[in-house]
């Protein structure tokens, strides 16, 4: 008799059960084998980096506002000052203001260099870079 | 023991092959217990051994442990992770079985299947007609309705043809079906 290609009908209930005891599916709970199998599994991949995350959080919140500044600044022009601009801003030193700088404080908060760098200070410049007003001489 | 752990076998296995120390042995912890019973369950069918099925257990997950890197090239899963276990499972446990029993210096007797069913007693019709099946009949009638394998899981599992496996699972149905003891439990 040539076998069916369909899927086979169900088996019945009280032969299933028997099978399952059969297969005795209780479960064996030895913690032993646990710790041992877990344990090899801990020095197997041990030999793998431990990244940090704590520090790509670090810099993922002051270069984030930085990147979508620097998408407006595009569009708008920076501030340019007459003359030479306020040190205080200019943080790359190239002479102007400009999203540049925003993104430098940004890494120096990032590094830990944060002396007198605060998230504040950053959207601040931000700000006042992707100002749409006519250039004009900070206060 | 913390909350159920969602993510899928899929996600746990990319982790294992790329992820720091501490994710790729979360992951693979992850795997170990989700899949644990299920080896065990295997490892005894072919041991018949409370000791020899967790010697089994633990050769099988080293096993899937060297797919990763650094020894191993990294796993792709292409079916579910338990027809990938199964055969492992299986090997592990037939090795185990032939290690002690050159230990204990008997016959290396024929091993590549399931063992014979458990002597049954007259009163329990359906042990002896799940006896009478042949060892690849009961695999496959095992694999389909205990551990819930579709056929085509049982043919990867088993390495076989899906016609196989079809013919195989038809047959072991038929021959209940046909057997006197326990007709009557087929009908509707």
């Amino acid at each position: 008799m040539k076998p069916t290609t369909e899927e086979p009908g169900p088996l019945p209930p009280a032969i299933v059960s028997r099978l399952r005891g059969l297969d005795r599916s209780q479960p064996i709970v030895d913690p032993r084998t646990d710790r041992a199998v877990l344990e090899s599994a801990r020095e197997y991949f041990g030999a793998r980096p431990v990244s940090a995350p704590t520090r790509r959080a670090r810099w993922a919140l002051p270069l984030g506002a930085a990147a979508a500044m620097l998408l407006a600044a595009v569009l708008v022009r920076p501030l340019v000052f007459d003359g030479s601009p306020p040190a205080r801003d200019d943080v790359d030193g190239s002479g102007r203001v400009d999203i540049l700088d925003v993104l430098a404080l940004a890494r120096m908060r990032a590094a830990g260099d944060a002396a007198g760098v605060t998230e504040a200070r950053i959207e601040e410049l931000a700000y006042r870079i992707v100002a749409i007003d006519a250039p004009r001489r900070l206060p | 023991m913390g909350p159920i752990d969602r993510r899928s076998d899929e996600e746990l296995v990319a982790i294992c092959n790329v992820g720091d120390a501490l994710e790729a042995a979360r992951a693979f912890e992850v795997l170990y217990r989700r899949h644990r019973d299920f080896v065990l369950r295997v490892a005894r069918r072919f041991t018949r051994d409370r000791d020899l099925a967790l010697d089994a257990l633990q050769e099988t997950f080293t096993y899937l442990l060297k797919k990763f890197p650094p020894a191993g090239e990294g796993l792709t899963l292409t079916a579910r992770l338990p027809t990938l276990l199964y055969p492992a499972a299986k090997n592990a446990a037939i090795t185990a079985v032939r290690k002690a029993r050159r230990y204990s210096g008997a016959a290396d007797a024929v091993l590549d299947e399931l063992p014979a069913a458990e002597p049954h007693s007259e009163g329990e019709p359906i042990d002896a007609a799940l006896a009478a099946l042949s060892p690849e009949r009961r695999e496959v009638l095992t694999l389909r309705f205990v551990d819930d394998l579709s056929l085509a899981e049982i043919a990867v599992a088993l390495d076989l043809p899906l016609g196989t496996v079809k013919s195989r699972l038809h047959l072991a149905l038929k021959e209940l079906r046909e057997d006197s003891r326990i007709k009557d439990l087929f009908q509707p």
